[in-house]
């Protein structure tokens, strides 16, 4: 039982560092979009437009505002990682084929992938969380409980975006995800203001969204409001993460081993 | 002379475990049977051929002995493991040569190799070493930095070769091992794999080039829509399958 763990992580180790010694090659480039799109948003939403909207649920707009953003930014990284990137490495390279040529299995690769695009999740929202931090805009504890919810926030969307791959016929397929599920979500999570504001049947809806959850957990941690919607939000965040990741696994390996 | 269905080596002893066995094993993609009611035993340190023409289903009954493909019914076990249940265990032995090449195109020449052994979890000291006797091993010495795109047809071949040695395998599965290479690549190809095989190791081979079939197989079973229409010495079989087996001369090589 140990054992087997022990090698299904080993394995899954392989596979996230043969994308991380890819990485390297193009980390430059990659950091700009990683780091820069998310900076950008928090300057003009936080410190742009912020200084004229009053102040929302007795706090700064910015302040609303840059919990949710944070979020926004390792749900936007790990959604194209999970979904463009991994369907070329599936479809056009066969990187996936090429690992099973070997005692890997297609869990240990599933696994691999998703940590690595959790990684991807961590350098843009550990970015806003360090400005976040730097500026003052939270205190650093429990603010650094940020990275754990990163950390999460990261693994519910791969596998989301994971299982949406798993169905894709192809890149145009993923217009749907993004027009359909994700702007939705960016929207109407609560994000830029309170779902409270949608009325009551709308605002119920959000509730499905994973990122109307996650908003509110980071706006617990960074806010300091880690009350009772904070765990409710907290157990339904783990149910995405844990249901998330079982179903992109099978789903994908039922794909790529038909 | 057997046919599909039967035991291919009725005289193998009791004691000894094939390195392969196929029972009852069929695969259908839709409505249609790739692969039907194959059983077979291959003995370990022979050469076993799989031949027969394009769409026989050769590639599919490999694709199902290393775990890559599902059989509908039936079951495979390699080197004393189910692929089913222990796909891990099953290829930890196995060395494995794809008919497309399958190299990692984000990954330069020795990259592929490092990567490869790395998953097979292989230390770091022993797999450099390893990685570097290889490359010399099959004449790629000078590309180790280069990107696998930038390699022409044949090296690409051999760095293939060369990943599916990486483990030592008992058991190596090569589909159509020597397909785009040139007269005299391919002898070279042919010679390692004979000294694979002197070696002990277990070589199934599909192909439905007659001469390669004949300088390395021991035993061989003729395929055609997805059955085993002939089954026994290479001789035999051509003799057994004279009109369903492909007239391919030895240039005639699938692309």
């Amino acid at each position: 039982m140990i054992g087997g763990i022990a090698r299904h992580l080993a394995g899954a180790g392989s596979v996230w560092l043969r994308n991380a010694t890819v990485w390297r090659a193009t980390w430059k480039t990659s950091l700009v979009g990683a780091v820069g799109e998310p900076l950008f948003y928090l300057l003009g939403l936080g410190y742009g437009l912020g200084t004229i909207i009053p102040a929302v649920a007795d706090r700064p707009y910015l302040h609303f505002v840059a919990p949710g953003l944070m979020i926004t930014s390792v749900m936007y990284s790990t959604t194209i990682e999970a979904t463009y990137m991994t369907f070329t490495k599936t479809e056009h390279q066969k990187v996936y084929a090429s690992m099973i040529l070997s005692p890997l299995t297609f869990a240990d690769i599933i696994l691999g992938e998703v940590l690595w695009i959790v990684t991807k999740g961590l350098i843009s929202g550990g970015t806003i969380l360090a400005v976040v931090l730097a500026t003052g805009i939270a205190p650093v504890w429990p603010g650094l409980l940020g990275v754990p919810l990163i950390l999460l926030a990261g693994f519910i969307f791969a596998s989301l975006g994971m299982i949406v791959t798993s169905v894709a016929r192809s890149y145009d397929s993923f217009n749907y995800y993004f027009t359909l599920v994700i702007a939705p979500m960016f929207f109407f999570s609560g994000i830029f203001f309170p779902t409270e504001r949608l009325g009551s049947w709308v605002g119920r809806f959000t509730q499905i969204f994973p990122l109307t959850h996650l908003a509110v957990i980071s706006r617990g941690i960074l806010g300091g409001a880690m009350d009772g919607a904070f765990l409710r939000s907290l157990m339904v965040a783990a149910l995405f993460a844990a249901a998330g990741f079982a179903i992109a696994t099978a789903r994908m390996q039922r794909r790529f081993m038909p | 002379m057997p046919r599909g269905g039967v035991s291919a080596t009725p005289q193998m002893g009791v004691f000894q475990q094939p390195a392969v066995s196929l029972r009852a094993v069929s695969r259908r993609f839709g409505d249609a049977w790739a692969v039907r009611d194959v059983s077979l035993d291959i003995e370990r340190g022979s050469c076993f051929g799989l031949l027969g023409p394009n769409g026989a289903g050769k590639t599919t009954t490999l694709k199902m002995i290393y775990g890559f493909l599902r059989p509908t019914s039936g079951a495979i076990v390699v080197d004393g493991a189910d692929i089913a249940l222990d796909p891990a265990g099953a290829r930890a032995s196995m060395g494995i040569v794809p008919q497309e090449d399958l190299l990692d195109p984000d990954l330069d020449v020795t990259r592929n190799l490092e990567f490869h052994a790395r998953y097979y979890r292989i230390p770091r000291a022993r797999a450099i070493l390893k990685c570097r006797d290889l490359l010399s091993d099959m004449g790629l010495e000078g590309y180790d930095g280069r990107p696998v795109s930038h390699l022409s047809t044949g090296l690409r071949r051999r760095l293939v070769l060369a990943r599916a040695l990486l483990n030592d395998p008992a058991i190596v599965i090569l589909d159509e091992p020597t397909r785009g290479l040139d007269r005299k690549s391919r002898g070279r190809y042919i010679d390692k794999l004979l000294h694979l095989k002197a070696a002990g190791a277990t070589l199934i081979l599909a192909t439905h080039d007659l001469e390669k079939a004949g300088l390395l197989c021991d035993r061989a079973a003729l395929m055609d829509s997805g059955r085993i229409r002939a089954l026994g010495t290479l001789p035999e079989v051509l003799e057994a399958g004279a009109g369903l087996a492909p007239a391919s001369s030895p240039g005639d090589e699938p692309r």
